[in-house]
């Protein structure tokens, strides 16, 4: 009778364990969405392309490159000394710069930049060469639009043959264009064009060494006592509080990091800008007080990437990237929508 | 007071009298002219068909400049309401939406270009001289970083 009773207790606390289990797991599922991660097709990748990704993990150079944008009223022009072994960077300026004296390094896991007036160090995810793991997503159609990959022979730069990379949209017009050395998968030149087929940015080695000798480990850290270490969670926090908005972030287990924070004001009135990343994909987030019109949102966003809005607490959220809607959806949840 | 009738028959048979009457029937006889006439028809012809010309045109003119008139103050009514309408949504909130767009757009090519270096909004923020206007950065954005 006791036995009887015995199993009878047992089986109804494995029954109310079991129901316990799938309330947590209910309950952890409804808090964290499914992330928006998906690996990388690789197949049918071009082969240069793959050594160049996984030269970003293995090269190792030393050497000068000069930089250029010019997107609108956005536009500069400068000179980078780069130093790389793998994941491992170092980034400093020339002294007649007017980034002299700051220095950016990046261990693979975060990146630091110090700046010396400031006697500031900014702890940032790290950027890796994301935009290589783009061209991938670009050729598969990721990004809602299907372009072709070609490859080429290119110039020699600083020195080393080059073989290149063209991303082509459906009409043949060139969007992007990589020269990589061939043997070590550097990357040593990059164009990009806008739609015009205008070259609105560049970068181009000058000088560089693909062979350099064993660098010391020192050289990609940076440790200054008395710096302040600020984050852009930190930033977003005082900007929050400052400009009088909601304090709204996405957390890091949904895989996107914060990469920086300001305020900009459009049309008279502030606006909030958060842009995170997420392997290469970056994610741009708004907060307005006020309405937006969403039909001249569209308008202007095209096919490009996908956009969700939605209102919270007397503001306007709008969320930006090169993601899917599925994707999007769940991040506003995370962020609060229809709470 | 009255005067007979033979004091005033003596008074004009008087030789005053008399010479007066001979110096009135010497005077030439004068024919009546109607050239006046004729010209004041005329004038008045002349007038009267300036006058059926104005009533003309002024019965064309009358309701289209009144066509005219309401068509102002309708278009001027919608005009406004309109201008209120896109005050409103339209010119400003297309420019957030456009801005927006567009900052996305470039922050997100410029990481493609610089890669590992300096990103633009890095080359930006601290470096840009601030100004109060809505296309420039704020001095929030040099704190932002």
């Amino acid at each position: 009778m006791d036995r009887v009773r015995y199993r009878g207790t047992l089986s109804r606390l494995a029954v109310s364990l079991l129901m316990a289990l799938t309330v947590i797991s209910a309950v952890s599922a409804q808090s964290r969405p499914r992330l928006p991660h998906d690996p990388i097709p690789l197949d049918g990748v071009p082969r240069l392309l793959l050594r160049a990704i996984r030269g970003a993990a293995t090269v190792r150079l030393h050497g000068v490159r000069t930089v250029e944008f010019h997107f609108g009223k956005n536009a500069d022009h400068h000179e980078e000394y780069v130093t790389r072994d793998g994941e491992f960077v170092r980034i400093e300026f020339p002294s007649n710069s007017k980034f002299s004296g700051q220095i950016i390094v990046e261990d693979g896991k975060e990146r630091r930049h110090y700046f010396p007036d400031k006697n500031e160090i900014r702890v940032l995810p790290p950027r890796r060469e994301e935009a290589l793991n783009k061209l991938i997503r670009l050729s598969k159609g990721g990004f809602g639009k299907r372009f072709q990959i070609k490859l080429g022979s290119g110039e020699k730069v600083a020195g080393y043959p080059t073989a290149t990379i063209s991303v082509e949209d459906s009409d043949g017009n060139v969007v992007d264009k990589i020269f990589i050395e061939p043997k070590t998968g550097a990357v040593l030149k990059r164009y990009i064009f806008d739609k015009a087929g205008t070259r609105v940015g560049m970068f181009e080695f000058q000088e560089v060494d693909l062979h350099p000798a064993r660098f010391s480990p020192e050289l990609f850290k940076i440790e200054r006592k008395g710096a302040k270490v600020v984050t852009p969670y930190d930033n977003l926090r005082r900007l929050a509080l400052k400009e009088g908005f909601e304090n709204v972030y996405l957390p890091r287990y949904t895989g996107y990091l914060l990469e920086w924070v300001k305020v900009q004001k459009e049309q008279g009135s502030p606006v909030l800008i958060q842009v995170y990343s997420c392997d290469e994909r970056k994610l741009t987030m708004f907060q307005i007080k006020g309405n937006l019109d969403q039909a001249q949102l569209n308008k202007f966003v095209r096919s490009e990437f996908k956009v969700k809005t939605w209102r919270m607490n007397g503001e306007t959220f709008v969320l930006m990237g090169g993601h899917d809607m599925e994707a999007l959806n769940h991040l506003a949840k995370v962020l609060g929508e229809g709470t | 007071m009255k005067q007979s009738n033979t004091e005033i028959d003596r008074k004009l048979s008087s030789p005053q009298q008399q010479s007066m009457a001979n110096l009135v029937r010497d005077l030439p006889e004068e024919t009546m002219s109607l050239s006046w006439r004729s010209s004041l028809n005329e004038k008045i012809l002349l007038e009267a068909s300036r006058k059926q010309k104005k009533r003309f045109v002024l019965r064309f003119v009358r309701p289209v400049a009144g066509l005219a008139t309401a068509s102002v103050f309708v278009f001027c009514f919608f005009a406004l309401k309109q201008g209120d309408l896109d005050s409103a949504s339209s010119p400003k909130r297309a420019g957030l939406e456009a801005s927006l767009v567009s900052f996305h757009r470039e922050n997100s090519t410029s990481f493609d270009v610089t890669g590992v270096g300096l990103s633009l909004p890095e080359a930006l923020n601290d470096h840009t001289v601030v100004k109060e206007s809505s296309s420039e950065w704020t001095e929030s954005d040099i704190e932002g970083l």
